[in-house]
């Protein structure tokens, strides 16, 4: 009697841990967390101060909501608000959603909206982002999710300006830090964080529907190299322009091709070279074209970017609708280059063709991939006659060079334009630094007209008139030498569906994903 | 001469490197700024036994002219270091008191500072040339030296033949360089050689964060970093550069310590 | 002692007065602005002078470094420019793994020194001797960021025996600890061996040779005893060092440690983070270091309290 007694008691507490056991282990096994390695990681998550791309990437596409959002073709698609109207130039009007809930559960209403934007013009809160705000000249709330901005003038580009998520009035009134709370509205909620590392689970109760993925983890992976390798390995799941591009194809071969697919399209960034046109050695046409001429851009991408970029002719890129294709091309015609230097009395002296007609300063970043080109770029010249010596910084102090205007020639790049009103900031001569971004102290009357029109009409067309203009004369007068677009690549694993790759590399896609065992 | 055969093994390699170093554009089978992308990444062959690099250029011939920043450099900060320690730490050990007091404070908070971050910063600010990083390593390269040279100077100055010499009616000046000096230089070239080898190092760490010579030069450091992009697929390009800094620094420690043992028994226990 | 310890207090108050002084001047005169690198170009250029007059940052520097002084004599060491979190709290952060990467090294760094000192002054000028010296100079000599892509590659990949490098468990901790300790193995390795050798050839030890004790005994029960005094002092010395000096293994093995946060700092021009960073690595530095003299003068009585 006892000993069956003993016997049960022992089974049932043996069924029982088993039970727990399983239980354990299934709040793990079945959980649908999807790893993404990064190269940096957030300098912050808080939307307010947020300006580096992973962290605009997290607050605005997963912690947060923004009233519109950049859909896959780069056109302003609704997300927190569901339609909008300008009844004239100057007034916005959009009507929200009505089922928004904050991640601590409170609504999120046309006050939370009007909040932020106020929150962030006032000086108080310290965010980079309150000159960007400036236009708005007031705020209305109509009803709870009805609201009104009224601009201080027309703004064309002021539907891509208000691209911010919208943060909780209550929270951020009620004092306290916000950096480790992030209380959004978005498809995901802030779990954790460490040096390593950045969690996400998912949530529930987002108003476009509960995700599939139960948590993200963000790997932050410095190391090109280690990267490619834990991707390889199979620890990682997704990896969005972040594998060294001399090692992309190894996923496109097999074996990695079985468990993995690479997509590639043409993307938003523009590498290029800028003239400062202060400089009285630089201010002839003719020596700037027979630069852009000296420079094989396709010998670049062939051995430098693996293939993996098409060669640029705007800072458009052929993506972006405003893209003008029928501008001066400058491909690689050494010969060319060579008579242009003779027109611009920069002869060959005497027989020695290594004797240089001209020395020029390019400086650059410290980063060994920047390097790695310019010297490249310093070998082509060198067969048209042009010595290139190369300055490169460690990039605090390369940048503060450059944004005061303080170089000859440099190379840089801008990451993610969609708005061709950039044209004004950086080529509209009311734009010279430290004020502004025009660097290389380009003028050009028609340009100044044309860049402050721009930004002036709402009409796509006729804006896109406007734009082709500016294009054309641009790429005539070369303040810039265009080189190329960078693709986008993503590298994802098999398991993962529903990620669809953006032309701006963001994340608007990650609450569709599914993982499939 | 030398009891450790190391020694000899250290100083036939620094005589290689230093022959090296000055003939490198006679015997450099190619020119080492050369770019041919066509070759990039070339395997070792029988014509180029180290293969080529990003670039396409000889790594053997990029390593040849290597071989005389790293001697410029290491020789430059090494000397210039020695002296401005040397000197420093004759005052300080021969004169004491405040003069003493303030250098020795200096010298415990350049030792409390991280080495690097010293260098990065000066580097940073002065720009990236050859000279800037011989002079930050300076800035922290005569530390050593002085504080050696006053503990030597301490020990030695209440000797004898020092005391006559200063009642004589010479110069401080005159028994610092006649007197005191001949007696600690054994210590001090020891401790040069040592640092020889810690410099050549440190102006390859530079190089390798990017701080150091410029673009396309071909020092080590920078063509390790270089070499570091490609590893996976090009071991060859970091091997051989790492290679060449491991022998030189190998073969400054090996005549270090055969110096050591054979001018100075006694600091050997420092 | 009591006086000496008082002195010792007072002067390592100066020093890092000194430090203090000197990483604030540096890192300011470093060109490079906080701002301009952490908002990068979108944000409008008013919009970055209006948050440096916020953050103080355009006041004149000597005000900035008053302010600085009497907020680290009162504790307070600053907020971080771009987490906005205090940089007490990201220091903290970053603490455990340095020290773990520092009690890695200092083990591997023991567990070859040792052996190989003992072996080499056991017989000096032999051929156990010359093999310990090369391999101790072998470790000195291999910059260590070319030794640690070689082991990664060497036993992450081809061998596939560790992990690649994370922080995480004890298998994660081995390369980068091989990396960081191999120097300062051949440092002490050759410590111990010119220690061991001077110990040998004293008196006592003759005596107890004499006497007929057995090698093994009085090599490890007398002499190594002694000889341990100036060794231990430079392990303590290189604590400090460890703790500062991986900044180079730690940007290999993407470790989160104190390096590579100060080493972020100086990128992004986030002074307070740097000037919090410099303090803490300098303090642990003369601290050990005071503990270690402190020490070595109470088990050395030899010791001049000068």
């Amino acid at each position: 009697m006892s000993r069956s007694k003993a016997m049960l008691r022992t089974s049932i507490f043996t069924i029982l841990l088993t039970l727990l056991f399983l239980l354990l282990q299934g709040a793990h096994a079945g959980e649908k967390n999807l790893l993404v390695g990064i190269e940096d990681p957030p300098k912050t998550m808080d939307p307010r101060f947020s300006t580096d791309a992973t962290g605009m990437r997290i607050s605005h596409h997963l912690l947060f909501s923004t009233l519109v959002q950049h859909g896959q073709d780069l056109q302003i698609i609704p997300n927190l608000a569901k339609s909008w109207k300008t009844p004239d130039n100057k007034t916005y009007i959009f009507h929200l959603h009505d089922q928004v809930r904050f991640h601590d559960g409170r609504p999120l209403t046309a006050e939370d909206v009007k909040f932020t934007f106020e929150h962030l013009k006032n000086p108080q809160t310290k965010s980079p982002f309150a000159g960007t705000y400036k236009v708005i000249k007031s705020i209305r709330v109509i009803d709870p999710y009805s609201i009104e901005f009224k601009l201080e003038k027309t703004v064309a580009s002021f539907l891509t300006s208000i691209i911010m998520p919208i943060v909780p009035k209550h929270v951020i009134e009620a004092g306290g830090p916000f950096h480790n709370q992030l209380i959004g509205s978005g498809p995901f909620i802030f779990d954790d964080q460490s040096p390593n590392e950045i969690i996400l689970k998912k949530n529930p109760d987002y108003f476009m529907g509960a995700p599939s993925l139960d948590r993200i983890t963000f790997k932050i992976i410095k190391d090109d190299n280690t990267r490619f390798l834990k991707m390889r390995k199979g620890e990682l799941d997704l990896v969005i322009n972040a594998i060294p591009l001399n090692k992309v194809d190894d996923f496109k071969k097999s074996p990695l091709k079985k468990r993995y697919t690479v997509m590639e399209d043409a993307g938003l960034s523009y590498n290029y070279i800028s003239f400062n046109m202060k400089k009285p050695e630089l201010q002839d046409i003719k020596l700037r074209k027979a630069i852009a001429y000296g420079i094989n851009v396709e010998e670049i991408i062939k051995y430098r970017l693996e293939g993996h970029a098409v060669p640029s002719y705007s800072l458009l890129s052929p993506v972006n609708w405003f893209s003008e294709k029928n501008v001066t091309r400058y491909d690689y015609q050494p010969e060319t280059a060579s008579r242009l230097m003779d027109e611009a009395g920069l002869p060959k002296t005497g027989s020695n063709s290594k004797q240089p007609r001209i020395t020029l300063e390019l400086k650059t970043s410290n980063n060994a991939e920047v390097i790695g080109i310019a010297r490249i770029i310093q070998a082509q010249l060198a067969k048209i006659g042009i010595r290139i010596e190369i300055k490169s910084y460690e990039w605090g102090t390369f940048y503060g060079d450059i944004k005061s205007g303080n170089f000859q020639l440099t190379t840089m790049r801008w990451v993610g334009v969609t708005e061709p009103d950039f044209y004004f900031n950086i080529f509209n001569s009311g734009q010279f630094p430290p004020a502004g971004r025009n660097r290389g102290l380009y003028k050009n009357e028609q340009i100044d007209r044309l860049t402050e029109e721009g930004r002036n009409i709402l009409d796509a067309d006729r804006r896109k008139t406007i734009y082709a203009k500016i294009q054309k004369i641009v790429a005539d007068d070369l303040p810039y030498i265009s080189l190329w677009h960078t693709s986008n690549i993503s590298i994802v694993h098999k398991r993962v569906s529903g990620y669809q790759q953006h032309p701006m590399g963001g994340y608007l896609s990650f609450r569709n994903i599914d993982i499939n065992p | 001469m030398f009891r450790n055969k190391w020694t000899y093994a250290g100083l036939i390699i620094i005589l290689f490197f230093i022959v090296t170093a000055l003939t490198a554009p006679w015997i450099a089978p190619e020119d080492p700024y050369e770019i041919n992308l066509v070759l990039q990444l070339a395997p070792p062959d029988a014509d180029h036994i180290m293969g080529r690099d990003n670039n396409g250029s000889d790594i053997l011939s990029r390593l040849l002219y290597g071989a005389r920043i790293s001697l410029v450099v290491g020789l430059s900060v090494v000397t210039i270091s020695g002296i401005i320690g040397i000197l420093l730490g004759l005052v300080s050990g021969y004169y004491g008191g405040w003069v003493d007091l303030i250098l020795m404070r200096i010298v415990d908070i350049l030792l409390a500072f991280p080495g690097l971050l010293l260098a990065i910063a000066l580097v940073a600010v002065l720009g990236p040339s050859l000279t800037n990083v011989v002079i930050a390593l300076i800035a922290l390269g005569w530390v050593p030296f002085a504080r050696l040279v006053r503990g030597q100077v301490i020990s030695v100055k209440e000797r004898n033949y020092i005391l006559a010499a200063r009642t004589s009616g010479q110069s401080d000046l005159r028994v610092m360089i006649i007197h005191i000096l001949p007696n600690i230089i054994s210590v001090v070239i020891v401790q040069a050689t040592f640092n020889l080898a810690g410099v050549i190092i440190s102006e390859s760490s530079l190089s390798f964060l990017g701080l150091g010579a410029p673009p396309g030069t071909p020092s080590w450091g920078a063509m390790l970093s270089e070499g570091k992009q490609v590893i996976l697929d090009a071991p060859h390009v970091s091997i051989f550069p790492g290679l060449a800094i491991m022998l030189v620094v190998l073969a400054f420690n090996f005549v270090g310590d055969g110096l050591r043992d054979k001018l100075d028994p006694k600091t050997d226990r420092k | 002692m009591i006086s000496y310890i008082i002195r010792r207090l007072l002067l390592l108050v100066f020093v890092l007065f000194g430090v203090v002084t000197l990483v604030f001047f540096l890192i300011h005169f470093i060109p490079g602005d906080p701002v301009d690198i952490m908002l990068g170009d979108y944000a409008l250029p008013a919009d970055k002078q209006e948050l440096r007059s916020v953050m103080g940052l355009d006041r004149p520097l000597l005000i900035q470094y008053k302010d600085y002084v009497s907020g680290v004599l009162t504790g307070d060491l600053g907020t971080s420019i771009h987490s906005k979190r205090t940089v007490l709290e990201e220091i903290l952060e970053r603490l455990p793994a340095s020290a773990e990467l520092m009690v890695g090294a200092m083990t591997i760094a023991l567990l070859i020194a040792f052996p190989f000192g003992i072996l080499a002054a056991l017989k000096p000028y032999g051929l156990l001797d010359s093999a310990s010296m090369f391999a101790s100079f072998l470790g000195v000599a291999m910059p260590n960021f070319w030794l640690g892509p070689l082991l990664i590659i060497f036993f992450s990949i081809k061998l596939d025996w560790l992990p690649i490098n994370e922080r995480g468990g004890l298998e994660n901790l081995i390369l980068p600890s091989i990396t960081l300790g191999t120097a300062m193995a051949a440092m002490l390795s050759r410590m111990i061996r010119s220690s061991l050798l001077e110990v040998l050839g004293e008196e006592y030890i003759r005596n107890a040779r004499a006497k007929g004790l057995a090698e093994r005994k009085v090599i490890l029960k007398h002499a190594l005893r002694n000889a341990l005094i100036p060794v231990i002092t430079i392990i303590g010395l290189q604590i400090g060092v460890l703790l500062s000096g991986a900044i180079i293994t730690e940007a290999i093995f993407d470790w989160p440690g104190l390096g590579s946060l100060l080493l972020e700092g100086i990128y992004n021009r986030n002074y307070p983070l740097v000037q919090g960073c410099i303090l803490v690595i300098a303090t642990i530095y003369v601290v050990v270091n005071l503990i270690t003299d402190i020490t070595y003068a109470w088990v050395d009585p030899r010791v001049r309290l000068s």
